[in-house]
């Protein structure tokens, strides 16, 4: 089954083209990575999929239902959810808090005017799960300004869970992390489950090559490569971009 | 507040009684202090609770939402001149019919005003709400068949309740203020408490993530700015009882100012805050004007100035402080 298919997509930033007729699909259940040099497109496309942004051309379908210009909590409520690369937390509020919000959010309970938040029973429970899943607990009380880099990455990532999507947009989860961190989120991605299709752009590429089973690579706004990961590392124009800049910065 | 203070509750008595204290002496100074003062302080009284009233249904959308209106006094003066125009120009006395049209008239003006306010935010929204607030004003200064313009509207009755048995003073009138006070300070307390409430500082705080976790957070606002509206809409009900006649004054920019001022003073985001900066501002406001009339605006400036340098946050999150040291070390004494 198909739950992503993206037709033609194009964003025009003034006269700059960030993203050129960009298609592909990804199949339910699985991980792709996107990867590409600065500037590429990346988080252009990933705001496209997530609705912060409406696109110039092209159509996106989510599990066949054309979402192109469908608001950003819309499509939340549809099962899409995202991390930022930019960590994007509240920051004055507590750890349990910014739990909450993400798990109240696709709930009807959001709209409740009366009822005391702190009487949902069943999302504290989910909440204390998942912060055991990311190693804070014990944290819950600590404003999330007071948390380290690391342990907001990670919180970071439990928001985008907390809805339990159905397509996950990781958008460089472990970017700024120590290679033990880093290989936290590998695990965490690894271990989502099979009914959770993953969409990943990093620069990491033991992240990349840990998690994905498919790569695109994008370029100047356009998909030049896109295959396994041995695929990917044998090919020539990757080479090119990826090694060649590297041999010419260390040279 | 958070869930770290309702968690701390296993306290030993002394403590409890500590914890209760700052409750039980507003409640002497709001329940049994009126029925022993002059008459004048009792009307003094009056004015906190209902600017308290207003100034709470602000700090909903300022303290807790992140919109800075400088309107709001549009909501408190629509209800005012609803239930003035009904009573004084048409002769409808009842005054649960025509506080309830007043409320709803209020809340109706934010419906229609918070379309257009919520077009933009941040700064835009504090300039546009300034705009609407100055066109009701001009309309009520303009309108004069049915506002009698700078005239204005005089009540010279207490509200009829349809209780024979009850006789209006000063002091009454001060406890009927203070039903409505508790009411509406209960219902915004349970409003900010709860999962919408909640959303409501996750705007306030992150308004993009908000929308990534499935938020529709313009309906939020939009709501919080008719909730605002509304309860605004009680204080501007109760008003012109109070002060006796409805002028356009009471829609104008310098209510929604005081308004804002009562908020900062007193501490946004804290719904009791405002309360406390009402008392501050309308006791310096009645004392200035025995003392040193005139000299108004300079005094509330010179107290905001000092707020603002010295009580960052305001005088509640400061008194929260102190009484929390003066708690802990007579706790440990």
């Amino acid at each position: 089954m198909e739950a992503l298919r993206v037709e033609g997509l194009s964003k025009d930033f003034g006269g700059v083209r960030a993203l050129q007729s960009v298609s592909f699909s990804v199949k339910a259940g699985e991980h792709l990575a996107i990867i590409g040099p600065n500037g590429a497109g990346k988080t252009t496309l990933f705001n496209l999929l997530g609705g912060q942004l409406s696109p110039t051309a092209g159509r996106v379908y989510l599990f066949g239902r054309e979402i192109t210009n469908m608001a950003a909590h819309s499509r939340v409520h549809l099962g899409i959810a995202r991390s930022f690369q930019l960590t994007s937390l509240f920051l004055n509020l507590t750890v349990l808090e910014n739990i909450l919000l993400a798990l109240q959010g696709t709930r009807s309970s959001r709209f409740q005017v009366f009822r005391s938040a702190t009487a949902y029973e069943h999302l504290h429970t989910r909440a204390q799960e998942l912060l055991d899943s990311i190693d804070l607990r014990g944290k819950e009380d600590d404003p999330v300004h007071a948390l380290s880099y690391g342990e907001q990455r990670k919180l970071e990532i439990a928001l985008s869970l907390a809805s339990e999507p159905k397509l996950l947009l990781l958008d460089e989860p472990s970017s700024g992390l120590t290679t033990a961190e880093s290989a936290d989120i590998t695990s965490m991605i690894r271990n989502l489950g099979a009914d959770v299709t993953v969409i990943l752009v990093a620069h990491d590429m033991d992240l990349v090559f840990g998690v994905a089973e498919r790569i695109i690579v994008l370029h100047y706004g356009e998909i030049i490569a896109e295959g396994t990961g041995e695929r990917i590392s044998a090919d020539p124009r990757v080479k090119e971009i990826y090694i060649g800049e590297e041999a010419e910065g260390s040279a | 507040m958070t869930l770290a203070n309702l968690k701390n509750i296993r306290q030993s008595p002394r403590e409890q009684w500590l914890r209760w204290a700052p409750y039980i002496a507003a409640g002497v100074v709001f329940v049994l202090v009126p029925l022993l003062v002059p008459t004048y302080i009792n009307s003094l009284l009056t004015k906190i609770l209902i600017f308290a009233i207003f100034a709470i249904s602000l700090d909903i959308i300022m303290g807790y939402t992140g919109l800075p209106s400088l309107g709001h006094a549009a909501f408190f003066g629509v209800a005012g001149y609803t239930v003035s125009i009904l009573l004084v120009l048409h002769g409808i006395e009842n005054f649960w019919l025509i506080a309830l049209l007043g409320i709803l008239m209020a809340a109706l003006a934010a419906a229609i005003l918070g379309i257009i306010a919520l077009r933009v935010s941040g700064i835009y929204f504090l300039l546009v709400t300034f705009a609407l607030g100055m066109l009701l004003y001009s309309m009520a200064l303009k309108w004069f068949w049915l506002t009698r313009g700078v005239q204005g509207l005089p009540m010279v009755s207490y509200p009829d309740l349809g209780l024979s048995w009850l006789t209006w003073n000063n002091t009454s009138f001060y406890y009927f203020v203070f039903v409505f006070f508790i009411v509406c300070f209960f219902l915004m307390y349970r409003l900010v408490n709860s999962p919408f409430g909640r959303a409501l500082q996750g705007i306030r705080e992150n308004e993009p993530r908000m929308h990534a976790l499935g938020y529709n957070t313009w309906l939020y606002k939009y709501i919080a700015f008719i909730i605002a509206g509304l309860f605004a809409g009680v204080a501007g009900v109760l008003f012109p009882y109070y002060a006796r006649i409805m002028t356009p004054y009471s829609v104008g920019v310098t209510i929604s100012t005081l308004a804002m001022l009562i908020c900062i003073i007193g501490g946004l985001g804290t719904l009791w805050g405002p309360l406390i900066g009402a008392v501050v501002i309308i006791v310096v406001e009645y004392l200035s004007s025995v003392y040193v009339p005139e000299r108004w605006p300079l005094i509330l400036g010179g107290l905001f100035a000092i707020t603002v340098m010295f009580l960052r946050g305001g005088i509640a999150p400061y008194l929260l402080r102190l009484w929390k040291r003066v708690s802990y070390g007579s706790a440990k004494g």
